[in-house]
């Protein structure tokens, strides 16, 4: 099952902080559609475990709270 | 080697019946705990209890799938000379190699500062055989070797729209070539010129200019042809496609007899494949997973599918960003495990190693071409490359015997047949590649079962006379009556489209 997420900065900016929390958050929908720069295209498959929710939750909780560069 | 056993039912020789055709209902067994019910799971309305599943043990399955395993021949079960197949042996530690778990778990789309490794395997891999076959750089893009040749075509039209040069929609394609040259020409929208080849198998340069012209997009060879033979006049022909304005294709197919001694680069190709499944040592010929890098020079580098992995000092990246491209010509990148795979065939033997096999795969062809000329015509009778062909229209006759007959008469005695009626320009024909990996006991052994055979086969019967051979019509296989699967609803006979 797959599903989009956009947020109000550029998705390859979240994914840089992800990654850089050992989390590889997603597809850069902005890479194969300029127009959707700002999404992410994430993936949970019935391997996906709760705590694996629940640490990307709290990545992207910590991610988000960072101000956005100007 | 001695016969297959044949499968029994009930003491009865009667191949091996279908799974469907085995157990009885209720007799699978239950060892594991059936847990919750399905409709926990599942919406009630999917669920269905009229499936007709085989009902079987745990043991008969086994025994069932293990006896259709012993069934499949391939090259890890015998001598497998199918020419222009290159069936050689598949070295265990290409698959240690492409399965390790850093490779086999890395998804295509993990950003590269991340998969490091794996794009330095294909940028490795790229490189190599650019040097090795004298191109300016090569894609790992195309699933095999007609996909390749097709990415080229498309290549070349592109090539000849941005010159402005529409009016070039002939590809030429010798009749020695291999039969997806004409298919992929015609899938790409040109015009096929079958080209004749002369009393020594060979184009001639004076033949090809007869059909040379503004018209001329692309020639289509393959070097050595499907006949075995070295096309000796290839720098000549070169020329004057080059010189009518047209494009020189290498179909890389038979790479297996020139690695270190020839390269289509130097022959004056510009386009070219590889079967890396072949040359390079990847199992197929299962109808699975193939990969055939594309390889250009220098002028038409900028078309190459993307993506292309390229070097930044120590940095390895996919660059798609390429405005002249044909585009991809898959999803993502590769068969990336056979790209491992042929790189790491290709480090194993070196450079000297890999003269070595086209050197070995040579001789081998060549030794048993003589031997098989005491009994079977060998119309080209001169030292072949890699693979070669032999007639049986002797045989044929003045007993009757096809090369059909002795191939089946070869299966009898458990080796897979040459390639049979192609190429089409001789009568009768089998084509035999027994490539470097083969030893002189399994020639020998193998020469011994075509004399048998052809004997064998005037008799029309399997070799050991234990029952008589399926006849080679058209319906002739087995019809088990499965009327457990028919869909409901169906009249006998009914089409399915109606």
């Amino acid at each position: 099952m797959q599903f989009r997420i956009a947020f109000r900065r550029p998705a390859a900016e979240v994914l840089s902080a992800l990654q850089a929390q050992k989390i590889l958050g997603g597809l850069d929908l902005g890479r194969y559609y300029p127009e959707l720069s700002t999404c992410i295209l994430m993936t949970a498959t019935e391997l996906t475990t709760t705590g694996d929710i629940n640490a990307l939750a709290a990545a992207l909780e910590e991610v988000l709270h960072v101000p956005a560069h100007a | 080697m001695s016969p297959p056993t044949p499968d029994s039912l009930n003491g009865k020789a009667v191949g091996v019946p279908l799974i469907f055709e085995l157990g009885q209902a209720g007799r699978a067994n239950r060892y594991l705990d059936e847990g919750k019910p399905l409709d926990t799971f599942l919406p009630a309305a999917v669920l269905r209890e009229d499936l007709p599943l085989p009902d079987n043990s745990e043991l008969d399955v086994v025994r069932h799938y293990t006896r259709l395993s012993q069934r499949t021949f391939g090259i890890d079960l015998g001598f497998y000379p199918l020419g222009s197949c290159t069936m050689k042996y598949n070295p265990r530690i290409n698959d240690a190699i492409a399965t390790r778990r850093e490779f086999a778990e890395l998804h295509p789309y993990t950003p590269d500062e991340l998969a490091q490794g794996a794009l330095q395997v294909m940028y490795e891999l790229e490189r190599s055989l650019s040097s090795l076959f004298g191109m300016a750089a090569f894609s790992l893009n195309p699933s095999a070797g007609a996909h390749a040749e097709l990415g080229a075509l498309l290549i070349a039209k592109k090539y000849f729209k941005e010159r402005r040069e529409t009016g070039r929609d002939k590809v030429i394609v010798p009749d020695t070539a291999h039969g997806t040259n004409p298919a992929s020409a015609a899938m790409c929208g040109f015009k096929v010129i079958s080209l004749p080849s002369n009393e020594r198998g060979r184009v001639n340069v004076a033949e090809i200019r007869k059909v040379l012209g503004t018209d001329t997009a692309v020639c289509m060879m393959t070097n050595p042809n499907t006949l075995g033979l070295f096309e000796d006049e290839i720098a000549e022909i070169a020329g004057a496609v080059h010189q009518s304005g047209g494009l020189m294709y290498y179909d890389g197919a038979n790479a297996n007899a020139i690695m270190g001694y020839a390269r289509p680069g130097d022959m004056g190709f510009d386009l070219m494949h590889l079967n890396t499944h072949k040359t390079f040592t990847i199992p197929h010929g299962g109808g699975g997973a193939g990969h055939g890098p594309l390889g250009v020079a220098a002028h038409l580098v900028e078309y190459l599918p993307t993506p292309v992995v390229t070097r930044d000092g120590s940095n390895f990246r996919l660059d798609f960003d390429r405005p002249k491209s044909i585009g991809p010509m898959r999803s993502f990148w590769s068969n990336f495990a056979h790209a491992a795979r042929a790189l790491a065939y290709l480090y194993a033997n070196g450079e000297e190693g890999l003269k070595r096999v086209s050197q070995l795969a040579v001789l081998n062809a060549n030794y048993l071409r003589v031997k098989v000329a005491e009994f079977l015509e060998t119309p080209y009778a001169e030292n072949c490359r890699h693979e070669f062909v032999a007639s049986a229209q002797r045989l044929k006759k003045e007993h009757g015997v096809r090369a059909l007959d002795l191939a089946k008469a070869l299966l009898d005695y458990g080796y897979m047949a040459p390639t049979i009626y192609f190429p089409l320009l001789v009568p009768e024909c089998l084509m035999i590649e027994p490539t470097e990996t083969e030893s002189k006991e399994t020639l020998d052994a193998f020469v011994e079962a075509c004399a048998d055979g052809s004997a064998g086969a005037l008799r029309g019967a399997r070799h050991d006379g234990r029952r008589p051979r399926r006849r080679d019509a058209r319906g002739a296989e087995p019809r088990p009556a499965l009327e457990a699967l028919k869909p409901p609803g169906v009249a006998e006979g009914a089409s399915p489209s109606s």
